[in-house]
């Protein structure tokens, strides 16, 4: 069976550009807006990673993931956002939350690649 | 794949004629023994017809004689003046003169031979090699009270008794013929008389066994009342009448012979009689002169079974020819067969997709020939067919790839787009954000882009000043040309930091602020320059 991906970004074309490529490459994909729906779509179908923006409409990505690790304590995130977070910050600050970070500007193969590494195909 | 022989076409050839043979023969046969029988049958029922005919001239030429005789002495006796004792001269000279007469006797109407004489009846038998006479008009038999004498008489011509057995006198089967005699009286004929004679019917047993008519052939003869004159069981022959038997033995076709014969017709009737206990043919004919009845028959099977032999020996010898001739339709279709089996086994390589089967070039011009050619031709147009289509999938597969490749290409470009438009917006957004005045200029400081804070200090809008040198609204306190001094720092790629400097607005006002100047680096190359200006507080 497919591993199921949540892609919770603000932005439709992000939501709709990662949905069709994940899926071609074999990942069951929902996406919701905001953290209040990911709630709900954990809830209701947990998926095998979360990929997320910094910066929801409703809160940010990092206070949802917390919230979210009530329910998902140990699925893997993927924070995925605009903005520039230094390397050493991320190593140091968000590695206990996240499981990887990348910036939008990354290749869709380098996203895929990171998707790999953290749930595999 | 092997064939298993039970479905090998010449077993199945072969098959086909033993199961056509063996549903065909039996019809054939069959036929065939039905119309023989009918011939023989037909033939056997003509030479019953003849022999009847034979046997009832044989019994007609006697009883004719007998009857001819017993008519000529009536006859003779007419109107004749006798006396006792030529009467009984007569009736011995009859007697001897007529061996086959086994008794006879003249009898006379109430004195017809003598006007004294009421009743006179003279009677002569044969007993041993001896005649006895009687008295046919004493007491104990009153020869006017009989039926042969009366019968004679009131029929007026020749009267043919019933048979039967003559206990006192002949001790044997007999029939009496009676005729009337008469005399002339007054120029009236009258009756005198009435001369009878016996008739042994021994011979008439002689007679049916000296015709042998065929091994199961047999004959019966009876009386117009059905009584039985002759039966091949002696059993019956003066016991049982045909209707009695016919009743006795349930074979209703006796009666029905019987009654034809009474009716003076002749014919052949064919039926399973219950007396001999098989199928029977039986020709009837009236004997004409004391209307008995002849019946020839025979048993059909005597006739039938040289033909049912005959059936048998030609089903054998069709089975036997139709068992040969499977045998060499087997063999023969083998050996012309077998091009096909190779032909086959060429198939199957082809249909499992070896098309590098070697088809040896066909040496013969019949149908297996052209059938080789086209298995030839089967090959060498699904090998072009196998290129093709190997090279129509790689085309295919090539296309697909591309096509994915192209696709993924277009995703991976949307993703950049979005991404750099996201990045975008968000830079616009950190700038416009920037509380001080912010200027993006060229690297020869032509202002290429302000940000709000410009726009609402100065009052300028960036239509004002984009593309304008910087120096228009911007001038530093120190001495100096500002244009050469942001020109030169930027050309060296070195900040300028917190100098002292005026922004003119919109309506020429001045304004003091501080200015700090940082190159911007591509590739560590300074393609132009931020200038933010701080103003200081009044």
């Amino acid at each position: 069976m497919n591993k199921h991906i949540l892609v919770v970004d603000d932005e439709p074309d992000i939501r709709e550009l990662l949905t069709e490529f994940l899926g071609q490459n074999n990942y069951r994909i929902s996406t919701v807006p905001n953290a209040h729906e990911a709630q709900r779509a954990v809830e209701k179908d947990p998926p095998d990673l979360i990929i997320t923006d910094l910066q929801l409409e409703d809160t940010d990505g990092l206070e949802m993931i917390q919230h979210l690790r009530a329910t998902l304590p140990q699925t893997p995130v993927l924070l995925l956002t605009g903005v520039y977070i230094d390397p050493k910050v991320v190593r140091e600050t968000l590695g206990g939350k996240i499981g990887a970070y990348l910036q939008k500007t990354t290749p869709l193969a380098t996203i895929l690649e990171e998707v790999r590494n953290l749930i595999g195909k | 794949m092997r064939v298993s022989f039970i479905h090998r076409l010449p077993v199945h050839l072969a098959s086909i004629i033993l199961l056509l043979g063996f549903l065909t023969i039996p019809i054939i046969s069959e036929f065939r023994s039905k119309a023989m029988e009918e011939i023989v049958l037909h033939q056997a029922e003509m030479q019953s017809a003849t022999a009847t005919l034979a046997l009832v001239d044989g019994l007609q030429n006697v009883l004719r004689s007998v009857d001819t005789n017993v008519r000529y002495l009536a006859r003779d006796l007419e109107d004749r003046a006798l006396t006792p004792a030529e009467v009984d001269r007569i009736i011995h000279n009859v007697m001897a003169g007529t061996p086959d007469f086994c008794e006879f006797s003249i009898s006379f109407e109430p004195h017809a031979l003598s006007p004294g004489l009421e009743r006179f009846g003279q009677h002569l038998y044969r007993s041993g090699d001896h005649f006895l006479a009687r008295d046919l008009a004493a007491p104990a038999y009153q020869y006017w009270t009989k039926d042969w004498y009366n019968d004679a008489l009131g029929r007026g011509e020749v009267n043919w008794s019933e048979p039967f057995f003559d206990r006192d006198e002949a001790n044997a089967n007999v029939v009496r013929i009676s005729a009337p005699f008469y005399r002339t009286e007054n120029g009236h004929r009258v009756a005198a008389g009435v001369v009878s004679a016996g008739l042994e019917l021994r011979w008439v047993r002689r007679l049916t066994e000296e015709n042998p008519f065929f091994d199961t052939g047999y004959v019966i003869i009876f009386s117009p009342e059905g009584r039985l004159i002759a039966h091949p069981n002696p059993n019956y022959v003066f016991t049982e009448t045909m209707e009695s038997l016919a009743q006795k033995s349930g074979t209703p076709e006796l009666e029905q012979i019987h009654q034809r014969v009474r009716a003076r017709r002749q014919g052949a009737l064919s039926y399973f009689s219950n007396t001999f206990h098989h199928r029977v043919h039986e020709s009837y004919k009236p004997v004409a002169v004391s209307g008995w009845g002849v019946v020839v028959g025979y048993d059909e099977n005597e006739f039938l079974q040289p033909v049912r032999y005959i059936r048998w020996i030609t089903i054998g010898t069709l089975a036997a020819t139709l068992a040969l001739l499977s045998v060499i339709v087997l063999l023969a279709t083998r050996v012309a067969l077998r091009p096909l089996v190779t032909l086959a086994a060429i198939a199957q390589e082809i249909g499992q997709g070896n098309l590098d089967h070697e088809i040896l070039p066909p040496s013969r011009p019949d149908e297996i020939g052209q059938l080789t050619r086209a298995f030839l031709l089967i090959q060498a147009t699904l090998k072009q067919n196998r290129a093709l289509e190997t090279n129509a999938r790689e085309r295919a597969v090539e296309t697909v790839a591309a096509n994915e490749k192209l696709k993924s290409q277009i995703l991976e470009r949307r993703w950049v787009n979005q991404a750099l438009e996201h990045q975008l917006r968000y830079d616009q957004l950190i700038v416009n954000s920037i509380s001080d005045l912010v200027f993006v200029v060229t690297k020869s400081v032509n202002i290429s882009r302000i940000n709000p804070a410009v726009v609402q200090l100065t009052g300028w809008e960036a239509i004002d000043l984009v593309n304008s040198p910087l120096a228009r609204v911007v001038r530093l306190e120190a001495g100096g040309s500002k244009g050469d001094t942001l020109t030169q720092a930027l050309s060296a790629g070195h900040d300028v930091r917190d100098c002292p400097a005026e922004i003119v607005d919109r309506h020429g006002g001045r304004i003091s602020v501080r200015l700090t100047l940082f190159p911007l680096r591509d590739r560590d190359k300074v393609v132009g320059g931020v200038v933010i200006l701080r103003a200081l507080s009044s």
